[in-house]
Order: C-alpha cells, then sequence, then structure tokens
C-alpha cells in the first residue's frame, strides 16, 4: 500500500472575483521511502501540493490517504499531531525562531509531543536536539542565535528540526532556493542521506540540477501532472 | 506544552522587549497602586476619625433636643425641640443615673473676648465643673472651675491656649480679667495646648459656668447635654437611664435623641466605608486603562510573531498550544504589574506613615489580595482576546506572513 495516496485531489482558490484551481483532479501515489523532487513553472501549485501532503492545507475535493487512512475528516489538532510524529518541514526561508538558540529551535517539536501523548524528558529532549545537529554537521554551533549562523547552517538548523521526531516524511520548500550552489548542494546530500536510512523526502524545486538529483520527478503545469519520471 | 515550557517562553518574550513590556506593566502598576492607595487613604482617615472620637472621650453620651425621624445616629436638627432642656433636667440626670460617670450641660455661644491690650472674637462652652471628665481638656495652668462657682453664677473663665497667648503672650494670665462681651470674668485656668479634634479648634475656646454663660446669652436652655457612661459596658445601660428620666420629666415624650461616641462614629464610618469604596471602584477603572494596554501590546505581538505561530503549528503546535503561549504572556504582564504595583503602593503608604505619622495610611492587609487579583483577572480578561486570535491565524497564511 501507498504512503500517499492522492486521488483527483482539487484546490480552488479565489482570487477577487476570479477562481483559481491551483491543483486540478491530481492523482499522485507514493511509495514509502521514495525521493521526489516536484518541478514546474511559477503558479503551477508545486507549493500547494506539498502543503496538502504536508496536511498543512486542505484540498477543495478529491481523496487524501495518508498511510490509508483518509485525511478529509481530520480534525486541526489531530493534523497537527501527525504533523508532529511524523513529519519534517523545511522552508527556502528557514523559518527558524529568530530569538531561540540552534539547539532550542531543534527541540521545539519534541515540547510539542507532550500534548499527544509522549512527552520527551528535557535531558532526552535535550540529547536528541543534539544527535540532530551533529547529523547535520553542526555540532560545534549549538547555541549560535540563527542570526549568527550561514544561510546553509541555517537551513541545516532547520533540517535537524525536521529530523528531530524521527520523521517517515520529510517536506522541502524549494530549500536551496536561498543558499549558494554550495550550500545547496551540502543540503541536498543531507537529503539523499536522510532517504538512505529510510526516509521519505519530497522536495519542491525549481532548479533542474537539484530536482534532477532526486530518483523521482514530478512535473506541474496548471494543477495538473504533466510528467512522472523515474529514474532509472 | 509543559507549563515549565509556557512560563520559560513567556518569561523570554517579555524580556527580549524590556521598555515594551515595562511601559505595559507601567500602565497596570499605576492602576493597581491608584487602587491600594485610594483604598488606604480611605482606610487612612476612617483610623483618624476613630483616633479622633477615642481622644475626645472615650464612653461620650451626647443628648440633644429634638427628636430625629430616622436612625440617622446623626442628630436631630437643632431647634427642632418642643420643649427646652435645661440646668434642672441635668440636676435630675445626676442625682438619679447609675450608670455615669459624669454629666454636664452644655451652652454654646460666640462672644467678643478683650482685656486693656487685644480683644478677639472666641466661641464659649457654658459646662458644669464635670466637663472635664466628659471631654479630655488637659489644664496647663490653674484649673477647671468648681461646682460652687457654677452654682453661684461666678463668672469665671478657662482659656484655651491660644486665647490666652493672644490676649496675654508670655504673661501669666491667672487671677487677671478679661471681658466677655461686657461681663467682667476672672481667669482661673489656662489649657494645654491641644490641637484640633474633630474640626473644633480647643485651643480657640473658653470655658465658663454654665450658670454664667446662660446669664452671658440671656437665655434659659441649653444647648444640649454630655455625659460620660462610667465604663464602656455600661454605655447602653446609661442611654437607657437618660431616656427614661428625661422622658419622665416630659411627661412620657420622647422630644430629644440621645446618642453615644459609638453609634456616632458608626454612622461616620458607613459614610467613611463608602467613600473608601468609591475611591477604590474609581482606581480600579484606571486599571481597566492599565488592561487595555495589555491587550494593544498582545495584539501587537501577536501580529509581529505570526511567522512564529506558523512554525510552531507546522511542527505540532495545536491551537491550544498556542492559546496558552501568548494567555500566559499577558499572565506574565499583568502578574509583574500587579506585584509591582501592590508592593509599590504599599511601600509608599509606609514611607508617607513615615514621613506623616499623624495620618496612618498604611495599606490595609485586606486590599493587597483583591488588588492583585483584580489585576491578573484584568489582564487575562484582556489578553484572551488576542491570545485567542493567535490561536485562529491559518497555519498556511502564518507561514507566509512575512
Amino acid at each position: 500500500m501507498a504512503l500517499l495516496s492522492l486521488d483527483s485531489i482539487t484546490k480552488l482558490f479565489t482570487r477577487g472575483d476570479e477562481e483559481i484551481r491551483a491543483i486540478d483532479g491530481l492523482s499522485l501515489e507514493v511509495e514509502a521511502g521514495e525521493f521526489i523532487a516536484i518541478t514546474g513553472a511559477s503558479g503551477s501549485g508545486k507549493s500547494t501540493l506539498l502543503y496538502i501532503l504536508g496536511l498543512l492545507d486542505v484540498p477543495s475535493a478529491g481523496r487524501y490517504l495518508l498511510d490509508g487512512s483518509p485525511t478529509e475528516s481530520l480534525s486541526d489538532d489531530r493534523r497537527a499531531e501527525l504533523r508532529n510524529r511524523f513529519m519534517g518541514f523545511v522552508f527556502q526561508g528557514f523559518h527558524l525562531l529568530p530569538r531561540a538558540s540552534a539547539l532550542r529551535n531543534v527541540t521545539m517539536p519534541l515540547v510539542y509531543s507532550g500534548g499527544y501523548g509522549e512527552r520527551v524528558p528535557e535531558p532526552e529532549q535535550r540529547a536528541r536536539a543534539e544527535a540532530a545537529l551533529s547529523t547535520v554537521g553542526l555540532a560545534d554551533r549549538m547555541l549560535h542565535l540563527p542570526n549568527e549562523l550561514s544561510g546553509g547552517q541555517r537551513q541545516r538548523v532547520a533540517i535537524a528540526r525536521a529530523l528531530v521526531n524521527r520523521p517517515k516524511l520529510l517536506f522541502a520548500d524549494e530549500p536551496t532556493g536561498n543558499l549558494d550552489s554550495r550550500s545547496g548542494k551540502e543540503i541536498l546530500a543531507l537529503f539523499e542521506q536522510l532517504n538512505a536510512a529510510g526516509v521519505t523526502v519530497i522536495m519542491v524545486t525549481h532548479d533542474p540540477s537539484i530536482a534532477q538529483r532526486a530518483r523521482r520527478r514530478l512535473v506541474l503545469g496548471d494543477g495538473k501532472l504533466l510528467e512522472d519520471i523515474r529514474a532509472a | 506544552m509543559q507549563l515549565k515550557e509556557i512560563a520559560r517562553l513567556s518569561v523570554e518574550s517579555l524580556f527580549s522587549q524590556r521598555l515594551r513590556t515595562g511601559l505595559t506593566v507601567l500602565g497596570m502598576v499605576i492602576g493597581v497602586a491608584a487602587v491600594v492607595l485610594l483604598v488606604s487613604v480611605g482606610h487612612g482617615a476612617k483610623n483618624y476619625v476613630a483616633r479622633e472620637f477615642e481622644d475626645l472621650g472615650a464612653n461620650l453620651i451626647v443628648v440633644q433636643p429634638g427628636k430625629s425621624d430616622k436612625k440617622t445616629h446623626m442628630g436631630p436638627p437643632i431647634g427642632a425641640a418642643q420643649r427646652k432642656m435645661t440646668t434642672d433636667d441635668v440636676r435630675a440626670i445626676e442625682r438619679r443615673a447609675l450608670n455615669l460617670e459624669a454629666v454636664s450641660g452644655l451652652v454654646l455661644g460666640t462672644v467678643s473676648a478683650r482685656n486693656e491690650d487685644s480683644i478677639s472674637n472666641i466661641t464659649v462652652f457654658g459646662t458644669n465643673e464635670q466637663f472635664p471628665r466628659i471631654l479630655t481638656i488637659k489644664i496647663a495652668l490653674g484649673e477647671y472651675f468648681t461646682r460652687e462657682e457654677d452654682e453661684y453664677r461666678r463668672r469665671v473663665v478657662v482659656l484655651g491656649h491660644n486665647v490666652a497667648q493672644e490676649l496675654f503672650g508670655d504673661e501669666n494670665p491667672l487671677g487677671r480679667s478679661i471681658k466677655l462681651n461686657e461681663s467682667e470674668f476672672k481667669i482661673v485656668g489656662v489649657m494645654a495646648p491641644m490641637g484640633d479634634k474633630l474640626g473644633l479648634s480647643f485651643d480657640e475656646l473658653g470655658f465658663i459656668p454654665t450658670e454664667a454663660a446662660l446669664k452671658l446669652f440671656n437665655d434659659d436652655k441649653l444647648f444640649g447635654i454630655r455625659a460620660t457612661a462610667s465604663s464602656r459596658v455600661s454605655i447602653d445601660d446609661a442611654v437607657a437611664e437618660i431616656t427614661e428620666i428625661l422622658k419622665e420629666r416630659r411627661d412620657g415624650e420622647e422630644d430629644f435623641t440621645v446618642l453615644t461616641q459609638v453609634s456616632m462614629m458608626e454612622s461616620l464610618n458607613t459614610i467613611l466605608d463608602m467613600l473608601t469604596y468609591v475611591l477604590g471602584a474609581i482606581a480600579a477603572i484606571s486599571m481597566l486603562v492599565g488592561g487595555i494596554g495589555i491587550m494593544n501590546i498582545m495584539w501587537v505581538s501577536v501580529v509581529e510573531r505570526t511567522q512564529e505561530i506558523g512554525i510552531r503549528r507546522a511542527v505540532g503546535a495545536r491551537k491550544r498550544d498556542i492559546l496558552q503561549q501568548f494567555l500566559a504572556e499577558a499572565l506574565g504582564l499583568s502578574l509583574l504589574g500587579g506585584s509591582l504595583g501592590v508592593g509599590g503602593a504599599l511601600t509608599l503608604t509606609y514611607v508617607l506613615y513615615f514621613i506623616f505619622p499623624s495620618f496612618d495610611m498604611r495599606a490595609p492587609g485586606w486590599i493587597l489580595g483583591p488588588a492583585f487579583l483584580l489585576a491578573l483577572v484584568v489582564g487575562i480578561t484582556f489578553g484572551v482576546i488576542p491570545a485567542w486570535r493567535a490561536s485562529k491565524i491559518e497555519t498556511l497564511d502564518a507561514l507566509r506572513y512575512e
């Protein structure tokens, strides 16, 4: 059974009087362990698709099964719980809390795990955050504030935050968009490393050289799936 | 989210904006302090009045002609009497009442007092020799006049401290004579400085025997009767006795009013309590302003941290976690404001008491808890709406907010 299964997903936006189909009857299946790049022109709906998959957005129509369970009727709190326990997010703008150290930023998801009956004691929170930061190569930057780190380092903090709860799924929205090409490659190498360890990675990018590294490429246009290319 | 984490987050947030936090808290501090201070002033006034009453004479009983319809405890309208109150009434009470330490008639009037050098308008009390046992009167020179001097209508006078000073300066006035209107009075005593008691300056008074006063003012009725009970517990019995005796002398008609110091103080206290509550309530309005300040800053904080809300929601914060986080901040602001306000006001009242010991406006203990609690309630009430709004922001909108 597919880890993610989309059936005729549509997402409508209204802008003024105009109705925009950001996603237009899209169907898709994703197996556990895949490494997927979603590409497409600006406005093709690739970010919207990512957010629907990540339970941050709700489709207007269609069926989305996550690990075999329907997601339409999930409450807001339940969605937050699923994001917390099974998903990690990496954004183009890093989205770190500016006043919190790298370590505090990474600990944050664990703080909220307590609300779902999985209270992680504070020493363990710290240990896991430190481990996640070591994984991304920031063992020596743990107590730095985001503005004391380079762009590549910030994105690695964000990845550590996404990893700390040992997610099944990692969603990345233009993760290299704000980085120089060297840092971008390092980030990508991290994703590959995580994917090799079993994490399903779904990444939105407009950069062909980045997209090529993924084992499966989805090309979107006008909210429809134009191409579904699997690397040999 | 754990309580500890919530507390840590709000402390961090408040500390990161020290000036803003300080100014917001200041609004609440002023509100809370105003409540405590105004209540303290009211409380102080009440204590002050109570002490003045005590000083004046502990077990004082006041009898006034005229019956007040309502039980106001503030006495009848002056001049409302049907029958005169006379020195015979005083003598009857003196003869028959068992629970009285002393009783005296009281005649009031204003006269010009003069000697060869100066002239001065003074208020004169006409009393009998027992009056110093009814109201606390301290004699510095000579003594109060005697029963014989009263009965034989001797024209003798005891002068208030200031009156003696004005008329005689540093000279010893004992044995000298002054003219009260056109009659000559011999000075037998001078009072020690006493200051004001309940708005009456004892230092500006003169005391003369009742009979001499009636003659001086060409009158035959008393302004009233003053008495003192033999002890605190016998006050009620004394009042009953006086009422009985006077009624008997008036064919059973009760056209007079008997008041005790206790009952007068009770009615004054009622007024002062009311005043205290009204002052406190007015001050509480300023606390409302402090609350609005908190709400204002919380709105700003929510808008500023929209993206933070989005990030937290994305990694698994529930709506209630966001609500709690912002509510905790509002609570932090009001906790700070409440404790600083109560603490500051408390300190201020003690400092003022230290500087002006005669007016004890030290904050009463009972106001501290409620004032602090009210600050919390106001802070939380005004913090709820922004916090609720924060929790309602759509995660995706929040994430994209720049």
